[in-house]
């Protein structure tokens, strides 16, 4: 009996029981992790304001591909670095930008999309227009004012009651109907909020509430999201966004909320159990960046919110002990940056999965870090 | 699994006094009460150092829960497949300590721990009075414990993963 109590509890804890290993990191230190995770976006930009997509460290090379709502988000992450600024990161996203305005298309009435091809994506287009949004609120310019509500009347175009139609088929000049995307919707939505901020005069947050009624509501079910709620970063986003709006957030996307944060927390706990070799072994190799910075991004957002909204202030120390652990776990997969190196250009700041690295695991991690800066100050 | 009934039920079903009646049922008197005190004692320490438990295991409590959710499982599941077991060798103490509840007490213990504590108190007399069920009768209800634990070991483990 003895022997079967020590083996069980020796498997309990190997696996479900593992420890979760919480390093700190002191703000600095994140501050410079994130700008090094900047730096490496625009040192390996190229010259046409495209990014390093996708980079093998052992074969030395580049791996061939790119999309083009990866493109915007990079930009929006390097606006809002910008933003909390790092100026040094304009001149690059602005070349990010201009590859991006050189590819709009008309979709109706003062409608504008972001695509390369004749048929257009509202994920890229929704983070073109949030990239815009941050490139506004950090430099206070106008320039592209008129771009920006020509892409939110595309996003509100593409909506159908709050369900987010993915794709607009050029040659019906109309969305695509019955086709949605896990992404596009929370990133619509958080392009719309932004608008609200910049222009309230305008009402964007008329076709931004059934949007959010919609993630809080039957999106999961509607796309077979199991388990729910989906991870989604730009939903938390955009109610960090939406929670301080003179119309207050109603009960159930607060609900939301919460079932939010349990789901980031769930999965923030799990990959501290990574944290020593027998956790490692048990609970799977380290994410990609891309993927750990998201869920970094989605708790830096709920931690804002729960500062804005009393309904969600229980959450809040919990929420930020979540954000601090998991900054630093995400810092530390880090390839350590050492200025001034340019054998390791390609290296140095970037996060690697399986020997490879792709510019979204720049952009989240960077995104993440930032959104984290304000709890590693508070945090002991 | 805050409330009254959840807790209530999630303390028997952990616990299964019919398996425990099966186990001990060639002790003693003085046998079975001396191991009933003892896991009581156990668990109400349990349910009060939890913090301190958990602090020790390096985890939060989400963390705890959906393991002692997969305890609670296994041990129901054995009992709905298995029913009533047969009379197990060694000291009552092994009938008595589940697995089960141990793992119970310390998921239970954060917050409202009077709760559990009561549950506790209520429940492991039950063993005693399943003593006096027949055989066949003591399976019937392992097994409506097991199926039971199976609900409540799920709900436990969600409650873990949903737990921010």
């Amino acid at each position: 009996v003895a022997l079967v109590w020590v083996l069980g509890l020796g498997v309990l804890r190997a696996t479900f029981w593992a420890p979760e290993v919480c390093p700190t990191i002191p703000q600095a230190e994140a501050r410079a992790a994130m700008r090094a995770g900047g730096d490496w976006l625009v040192r390996t930009q190229h010259d046409d304001g495209t990014y390093l997509y996708d980079y093998d460290r052992g074969a030395d090379a580049e791996v061939p591909g790119y999309n083009i709502v990866r493109h915007a988000g990079v930009t929006m992450a390097l606006y809002q670095l910008v933003g909390a600024g790092e100026e040094q990161f304009l001149a690059g996203a602005d070349k990010g930008l201009q590859w991006m305005l050189d590819r709009l298309i008309d979709t109706g009435p003062g409608a504008q999309a972001f695509t390369n091809a004749a048929d257009a994506r509202v994920g890229a287009s929704a983070l073109m227009l949030v990239a815009l949004g941050e490139r506004r609120l950090a430099t206070h310019e106008r320039d592209h004012d008129v771009v920006m509500q020509a892409l939110g009347r595309f996003l509100v175009g593409q909506s159908d009651g709050g369900r987010v139609l993915e794709t607009w088929d050029h040659e019906t000049r109309a969305p695509v109907p019955g086709i949605t995307s896990r992404y596009a919707t929370g990133e619509a939505l958080l392009g719309l909020a932004l608008l609200h901020e910049i222009f309230p005069e305008s009402h964007w947050d008329e076709p931004s509430w059934p949007i959010l009624d919609h993630l809080a509501g039957p999106r999961d079910r509607e796309e077979e999201l199991f388990p729910p709620p989906w991870p989604d970063q730009w939903a938390a986003y955009a109610l960090a966004e939406m929670g301080d709006w003179d119309r207050p957030l109603e009960d159930h996307h607060i609900a939301y909320a919460r079932r939010l944060a349990g789901r980031f927390g769930f999965i923030v706990r799990f990959d501290s159990q990574r944290g020593d070799a027998l956790g490692r072994l048990t609970h799977g190799p380290d994410p990609r960046g891309a993927g750990e910075g998201t869920w970094v991004e989605g708790l830096a957002s709920l931690y804002e919110l729960s500062g804005l909204d009393e309904r969600l202030a229980d959450l809040r120390p919990v929420l930020r002990d979540r954000l601090a652990c998991s900054a630093a776990v995400l810092a530390g997969r880090q390839v350590p940056h050492r200025v001034g190196d340019p054998r390791n250009a390609r290296t140095e700041g970037a996060w690697f999965y399986a020997g490879r690295t792709r510019m979204d695991d720049q952009q989240h991690a960077a995104s993440g870090l930032l959104g984290a800066l304000p709890v590693l100050e508070e945090h002991p | 699994v805050n409330g009254w009934w959840p807790t209530l039920l999630l303390v028997l079903a952990a616990m299964n006094p019919p398996v425990v009646a099966a186990l001990a049922a060639d002790r003693t008197q003085a046998q079975r009460s001396g191991a009933a005190l003892l896991v009581v004692a156990g668990a109400l320490l349990l349910l009060g150092t939890t913090d301190s438990i958990l602090e020790a295991l390096g985890i939060t409590i989400g963390t705890y829960r959906l393991g002692a959710g997969v305890v609670v499982l296994v041990a129901a599941i054995v009992a709905l497949v298995r029913g009533a077991p047969e009379p197990s060798e060694g000291g009552a103490l092994g009938a008595y300590a589940r697995p089960g509840l141990l793992a119970v007490a310390v998921a239970l213990g954060t917050g409202n721990w009077w709760r559990p504590a009561v549950a506790v108190l209520l429940v492991v007399p039950l063993c005693e009075v399943c003593r006096h069920a027949s055989p066949a009768g003591r399976s019937a209800l392992a097994r409506l414990g097991g199926g039971l634990g199976v609900v409540l070991a799920v709900a436990l483990a969600v409650d873990g993963v949903k737990t921010l």
